[in-house]
């Protein structure tokens, strides 16, 4: 047993040892590598975070719906305050590479649908990445499934272009995009040009007539109003239905009665359950800004406002957008570097898929080799794997047919649900909530209603099977 | 502490400081740390490139 310990801690040497390698061999290279580096050192560091924190959407939703525990939702929404708090002092020192996106009623549609699927899978976007690295066989299927999903939706016309209502198709054509970029054809494409390109993007600050770079503005605004306070509210409500019937059962045991102040000391109890969860969001915070801060650095020190400009530079200027672009947030960032490395693999196997907008106008499909964000993704499974190899918690787990086909469908839900929400429960909630951008809100609460109905389905299934199974017993 | 974590750490640290340090002197170059009044360094984007990427969004009527 002891020797087997001993095993994996060298391979969590060799995991680290590997990056590192990785690292200054192509620093060695040329200097523009830093870049990618950047990516890498961050990602590796959102995975032992994650590791650490059991940091999953899903299971958060799962146990608290399911069985009415709300340690991991706690310190998921603490989480989410300390990242806010580092990046709104990131915002207001103006080194914030953040964007908002636009939102409307489809952040809400696309948070249910991915809400759905991570129930199903088993696992959010980031929570996949990390148990991947732990070695869960599950985990990898629902990420194999949500890149196909998102890359080919991105590219999907012919009978799909008969559900586009005329409005989205008249408004996506008359934006007149480049030539190459076929914003007529394909469903996301006109979902995207024609229907949400159509709607603001909302900040809490600009919606209270501050600017997202002043302070007023970045913890008045998108901090205070925009974070602590729906937060808050939210932390009351699961106080209030799932906290503090435990706490209420033990004072009644203690005192024979509960007054109000007792239920601040239950509150606090609630919060303070979550202290690993709380952690891993407190340092995934930092990171998170650190992050926003290297690259935005690296963008001055280069003179470039994307990752395309310094792949070009490099000599790959394979897979970049139109505008010269790839896919490059600045930030924590999971399911388009998904895409964009199958995209990649089906570009090569013959499919056209950049003439769309997500790829083609956008993001590119760079050599997933020298693609940033897949760095990012890559290093953040490889820091989840060493965590768990240090905590004596790896190993290969071979999915059943059952658990194959659940991950399969719920990565499919992800995928769509991702796509129309442009992102998962990282880039389309957690950065977006954390950073003033109200569609994140929106999604969150689309996800949490997903997550509710996944949760009554899943567990209607389950009823239904073994009372199948019961009743084959009693024949 | 485990042994192998604290190396883990460590090499973890400095890979993050020799990056936040790398990306320290831009700031300082372009200002942003001081108190000049305008901010920025001399763009190296070609100019003819900056063009093309201009004139993809210009509409047929122009």
């Amino acid at each position: 047993m002891e020797e087997e310990a001993k095993k994996k801690k060298i391979w969590a040497l060799v995991i680290i040892g590997f990056f590192a390698l990785v690292s200054a061999l192509t620093y060695a290279y040329s200097d523009y590598y830093v870049y990618l580096s950047a990516y890498l050192w961050f990602g590796l560091i959102y995975g032992m975070c994650l590791q650490y924190g059991r940091f999953c959407f899903a299971s958060a939703f799962r146990d608290l719906f399911a069985v009415g525990v709300p340690r991991m939702v706690v310190g998921i929404m603490i989480a989410t305050l300390f990242f806010a708090f580092v990046s709104s002092f990131v915002t207001a020192t103006g080194f914030s590479t953040f964007h908002p996106s636009p939102s409307g009623i489809h952040s809400m549609i696309a948070g249910l649908i991915f809400g759905i699927g991570m129930v199903f899978a088993g696992g959010c976007a980031s929570g996949s990445l990390y148990k991947t690295g732990e070695g869960n066989g599950v985990a990898l299927l629902v990420i194999l499934s949500i890149s196909v999903t998102q890359s080919s939706f991105a590219d999907l016309g012919g009978w799909l272009n008969k559900l586009v209502p005329a409005s989205w198709h008249a408004s996506a054509t008359s934006k007149k995009l480049p030539a190459v970029i076929n914003a007529g054809d394909g469903w996301l494409d006109q979902y995207l040009a024609g229907y949400v390109w159509n709607h603001d993007k909302v900040t809490f600050a600009k919606l209270l007539g501050l600017k997202n770079e002043s302070i007023f503005g970045a913890f008045g605004g998108n901090l205070l109003v925009g974070v602590i306070i729906p937060a808050l509210v939210m932390l009351i409500v699961v106080y209030f239905f799932w906290g503090r019937k435990g706490f209420v059962r033990e004072r009644m045991k203690e005192k024979g009665a509960v007054s109000f102040s007792d239920h601040f000391t239950g509150f606090w109890r609630m919060i303070s359950l979550s202290k690993r969860t709380s952690i891993a969001g407190l340092i995934l915070g930092v990171a998170c800004g650190l992050q926003m801060f290297v690259i935005e650095g690296l963008r001055i020190k280069y003179g470039v406002r994307n990752a395309g400009e310094i792949l070009t530079r490099l000599g790959s200027d394979f897979g970049l957008s139109i505008q010269g672009t790839v896919f490059d947030p600045g930030y924590w960032y999971v399911t388009t570097q998904e895409a964009q490395w199958v995209g990649w693999v089906m570009h090569k196997l013959g499919w056209n898929n950049m003439d769309n907008i997500f790829f083609g106008y956008i993001n590119g499909i760079p050599n997933p080799a020298l693609n940033p964000a897949d760095w990012m993704s890559l290093a953040l499974i490889g820091g989840a794997a060493i965590m768990a190899l240090l905590n004596n918690e790896f190993k290969f787990k071979k999915p059943t047919m059952e658990l194959a086909i659940w991950a399969i469908a719920g990565g499919f839900f992800m995928g769509i649900g991702s796509r129309l929400g442009l992102g998962c429960n990282v880039g389309a909630f957690f950065v977006r909530v954390a950073n003033g951008d109200i569609g994140g809100w929106l999604f969150g609460l689309g996800m949490i209603g997903g997550a509710f109905i996944g949760v009554k389905f899943f567990n209607w299934w389950t009823e239904r099977k073994m009372a199948k199974e019961l009743a084959g017993l009693e024949i | 502490m485990d042994r192998t974590f604290i190396i883990v750490i460590l090499i973890v640290t400095v890979f993050t400081a020799f990056l936040i340090g790398y990306s320290v002197p831009p700031y300082i170059e372009a200002g942003v740390f001081s108190g000049r009044k305008e901010k920025g360094v001399e763009s190296k984007i070609d100019k003819t490139l900056e063009q093309h990427y201009k004139d993809l969004y210009k509409t047929d009527e122009e």
